[in-house]
């Protein structure tokens, strides 16, 4: 059943982008929280767990079966409510977000990106699922 | 980093991934031209790692070292990733890849500059 294949086609470009982010992230928290930690460990916290979400996402799509799609999924859910929870939170309490994170105002330092992938990626899923 | 490198790069990737993205919203795999450019950038932009990397170890430091390291690292793997993903995807969606990772490298260049010099 070609049509569940979720890593193939547009698939492919999520699964790019995913792994894009997941280094991106990964590679800021990193030096973050190894260099200056104590400035603004919520901040730097979230994006390594941002960082983790990414990865984790990634390996759903490279999966790409029953289990990967799944973990997808489960990965795409908390991806939308850290960015929507974290970008109303950076804008409501400005204080405690002193530096950015990937997620901070909908990932506007990102280009929105952020925002838009579990969107996308969610509704790619959709369109992709087992038909029983 | 060397800075005049990092502006053909810059113009290089910008006009490379509006082209492949248009390709994509065709319905086209790349071109002969474009894979090569595709090859081009990645060959340029590994080129800007290393002159950046020997800079660094030779001692030249830019305000904000962290950053730099941080973005140089993501630059360094995006377009191998790119090129792969591009490879094994011949179809539009390969082309959208291609000028995906292009536009992204263009903003690293960019940020990567922008820390290098301040």
């Amino acid at each position: 059943m070609t049509r569940s294949a979720i890593n193939t086609g547009p698939g492919r470009v999520l699964l790019f982008l995913y792994a894009l982010f997941a280094l991106a992230a990964g590679a800021r928290a990193s030096v973050q929280i190894a260099t200056r930690f104590d400035e603004a460990p919520v901040a730097y916290l979230l994006s390594a767990f941002a960082a983790v979400v990414y990865l984790v996402a990634t390996v759903g799509f490279v999966r790409g079966d029953h289990g990967g799609r799944r973990l997808a999924i489960v990965c795409l859910l908390v991806e939308l409510v850290g960015v929507l929870a974290v970008g109303t939170l950076s804008l409501v309490l400005t204080s405690a977000f002193p530096d950015e994170t990937v997620w901070s105002q909908y990932g506007r330092g990102y280009g929105f990106v952020p925002l838009a992938l579990p969107v996308i990626g969610l509704l790619w899923l959709r369109a992709t699922r087992e038909r029983q | 980093m060397w800075t005049p490198l990092a502006y053909v790069i810059i113009a290089g990737a910008v006009g490379l991934g509006v082209w492949c993205l248009v390709s994509g919203a065709r319905g086209r795999y790349l071109n002969q031209p474009q894979y090569s450019g595709l090859l081009l950038l990645a060959a340029a932009v590994l080129v800007q790692c290393i002159v950046a990397a020997v800079r660094l170890v030779a001692g030249e430091r830019p305000s904000d070292v962290i950053t730099f390291v941080g973005y140089l690292f993501t630059t360094a793997l995006l377009m191998p990733a790119g090129v792969w993903l591009t490879r094994a995807e011949p179809t539009r969606w390969g082309s959208v890849i291609a000028g995906s990772a292009s536009l992204v490298v263009a903003v690293l260049t960019f940020r990567c500059l922008q820390v290098w010099t301040s």
